[in-house]
């Protein structure tokens, strides 16, 4: 008798899927019970053990059904087994989301900006072993009530970074990514129709429905990166800039986009980000007050100067355009970043309308700056800011901190910060900014006013 | 010893500064002392791991302290329980910045004490120093007890020093570089310390 009858592969495999299953439920147990940040944590452990024990209960199902069924049960037994191993991924990020492996002390403001950004939200930041940050989101099932369905989302931060806070500024970026698909989706249309028309025109080669899902794939792609940016740009100002100028330095700043990401040149972004988020409106000239400020207090002209002097050497970095010949190099490209190029105002109104009303501009709070780093450089974190006139403080704006911290770092990376920072005293840096963040919330939580400061 | 008024001067200078924060509330500034609240960081030492622990035995000295020490973060509203004759290692939720001429030392509140709880047996902070304080907490009582992070634990007196002093001037050599500006508790680095190498390695081999 041949080993792999229906029944042996389908007691073989109910064996494996039911192991599995076991195995899946103890480590989740084990999950709820060690040490998380935040309780976000425990209401993913929750659901995701009932639905492994759904699971379960549907497998002992299919394992009646056997007798009725062979075939079909067997069919049936593949899928579940599909299923669970699917599963695996959101189980390695709830073991990377422990305390000991996500920088703790931002996690409460995370989730705060992310519920402010997309309501009714909850985000769990899991550590990841790539020099990457990002984000998976998902409709959790509605509530018996008939509720809206909740957005979960894992935010994911590379683990050799986890307490690189200036870095993770750049978290900013990930907060939109849940955000854009309801403006793309409005857009895609009316561009895809102009996509057909000029690509019709074009020596493209090959099908046109498969280059025109090319092309509408590279101006998705740009878009939402670009969006993200913004969005980034909007909450930190020029903290979010310099975190993904940063971020982006190991890569060639003129690469074009490449499947299957499809990401637009790093140059082209960060030329972008300026172009919408500082000169269209308002948000230069919040830049240059703050610079103007720093520049007048005789303890912090060194370091506006030396501010001053990184702004207008990105800004000759981003005036110089080999990426735009590059991209115009392939006809196809040149087309979708035709269309790109036509939707990013409207993609910046969007933005704004996100961030305004929640009073999360960056512009709003930069008057903080100049107090944050007068902390800052007296290595004393600051958590509040302050109001003289009352007399008390109240929390610091995390933007307006990280500002702080990234200016205070353009310093010390200059020229004039001399002499050359250590890795030790940015490890100073990072910690003093997650005090800040932390002890930040601590105030906001705390039920009344502060009386003094810092 | 600074009472209030001097203290609240000592705040509010322009330069060299007093700093304790975050201060969540005015009336932590008692007559002659600020009470300061418990952090959310805590190390517990793993007895099993370690035979023992020999400050000049280099060579397995960070092995051990890595193998034994177990950190925890508690978030605000839990609790961590102290067990009795349980050693632990905390720090102040505040953030304090010692000017230059003023010297400060922890001591334990006696509504604590009343319970069983010790605070800080290291009391003193030196002029200069920066960073959340380093609580020795133990829990002598016969009960286990709750602790929250938040809670007011502890307090601090200030007092003048003559002349100035400052724990993070470079000529204090590694003395200085030990804890710099931490923000949660710090497990020993008496390692590091040059005595502990006279007396354990140098003076054994002069002896020898």
């Amino acid at each position: 008798m041949s080993p792999r009858t229906d029944l042996h592969s389908f007691n073989r495999l109910a064996i494996h899927l039911s192991f599995a299953l076991d195995a899946f439920i103890d480590e989740l147990s084990r999950l709820r019970a060690a040490d998380f940040p935040t309780a976000t944590a425990f209401s993913f452990i929750d659901d995701l053990k009932a639905a492994a024990e759904q699971q379960r209960a549907d497998v002992q199902v299919i394992l009646g059904d056997f007798a009725f069924d062979p075939a079909g049960a067997l069919a049936r037994l593949k899928s579940e087994h599909r299923k669970a191993w699917a599963r695996l991924g959101q189980l390695s990020a709830l073991q990377n989301a422990q305390t000991r492996k996500v920088p703790w002390s931002l996690e409460p403001t995370i989730e705060r900006l992310g519920k402010t950004l997309i309501p009714d939200s909850q985000l769990l930041a899991c550590s990841v072993d790539r020099y990457s940050y990002e984000i998976t989101w998902w409709k959790a099932k509605s509530s018996p009530g008939g509720q809206s369905a909740p957005i979960r989302g894992m935010l994911f931060l590379p683990s050799l970074h986890r307490l690189n806070a200036l870095l993770h500024v750049i978290i900013g970026h990930e907060l939109f990514h849940p955000l854009h698909d309801e403006f793309l989706d409005a857009m895609q249309p009316d561009v895809v129709a102009r996509l057909k028309n000029s690509l019709a025109s074009l020596p493209v080669g090959g099908r046109l429905d498969q280059a025109l899902e090319r092309a509408r794939t590279i101006w998705r792609r740009a878009l939402e990166e670009l969006i993200c940016d913004m969005g980034a740009a909007a909450l930190f100002g020029p903290a979010a800039v310099s975190a993904i100028d940063a971020f982006l330095l190991p890569y060639e700043p003129d690469q074009v986009p490449e499947d299957p990401e499809f990401y637009p040149p790093d140059r082209y972004r960060l030329r972008q980000v300026v172009r919408y988020a500082f000169d269209s409106q308002g948000g230069q000239k919040a830049m240059d007050d703050l610079i103007d400020e720093l520049v007048t207090r005789p303890q912090f002209t060194s370091l506006g100067t030396a501010v001053r002097d990184y702004w207008k050497g990105l800004r000759q970095f981003v005036a110089d355009t080999p990426d735009e010949t590059a991209l115009d190099a392939d006809p196809l490209t040149r087309a979708a970043y035709t269309e790109v190029q036509a939707t990013l105002a409207d993609a910046w109104r969007f933005v704004r309308l996100k961030v305004e009303p929640n009073a999360l501009l960056w512009t709003t709070t930069s008057g903080e700056v100049a107090w944050h780093l007068e902390n800052l450089r007296s290595l004393v974190p600051s958590p509040g800011s302050a109001n003289s006139e009352a007399g008390e403080s109240t929390p610091a704006s995390p933007s307006a901190v990280a500002i702080a911290a990234w200016f205070e770092e353009i310093f010390n990376r200059s020229s004039a910060g001399a002499p050359a920072t250590s890795v030790t005293d940015y490890q100073r840096s990072c910690r003093l900014l997650f005090k800040s963040i932390e002890d930040a919330e601590v105030i906001r939580a705390y039920p009344s006013p502060t009386r003094l400061m810092p | 010893m600074l009472g209030r008024d001097a203290i609240l001067a000592a705040m509010k200078r322009a330069d060299d500064r007093l700093v304790i924060t975050p201060l969540l509330e005015s009336r932590q500034i008692g007559a002659a002392s600020v009470d300061v609240r418990l952090g959310h960081q805590f190390i517990v030492l793993r007895k099993s791991p370690l035979s023992h622990l020999d400050p000049g035995d280099t060579s397995i000295w960070a092995s051990a302290l890595r193998r034994s020490q177990e950190k925890h973060r508690i978030s605000l509203g839990n609790r961590f329980v102290l067990h009795p004759n349980q050693f632990v290692l905390a720090a102040t939720l505040e953030y304090v910045s010692l000017p230059t001429n003023l010297a400060a030392s922890v001591e334990g509140r006696s509504s604590w004490g009343r319970l069983g709880l010790i605070i800080a047996t290291a009391c003193s902070i030196a002029p200069g120093f920066k960073g959340c304080v380093t609580l020795e907490i133990v829990n002598s009582g016969d009960v286990p007890l709750v602790v929250y992070p938040g809670l007011k634990i502890a307090q601090i007196v200030f007092y003048h020093t003559e002349g100035k002093g400052d724990y993070r001037r470079p000529e204090l050599g590694s003395v200085a570089a030990k804890y710099d500006c931490p923000v949660g508790p710090q497990f020993s680095r008496i390692n590091t310390e040059q005595d502990v190498q006279i007396w354990s390695h140098q003076l054994k081999q002069t002896s020898n």
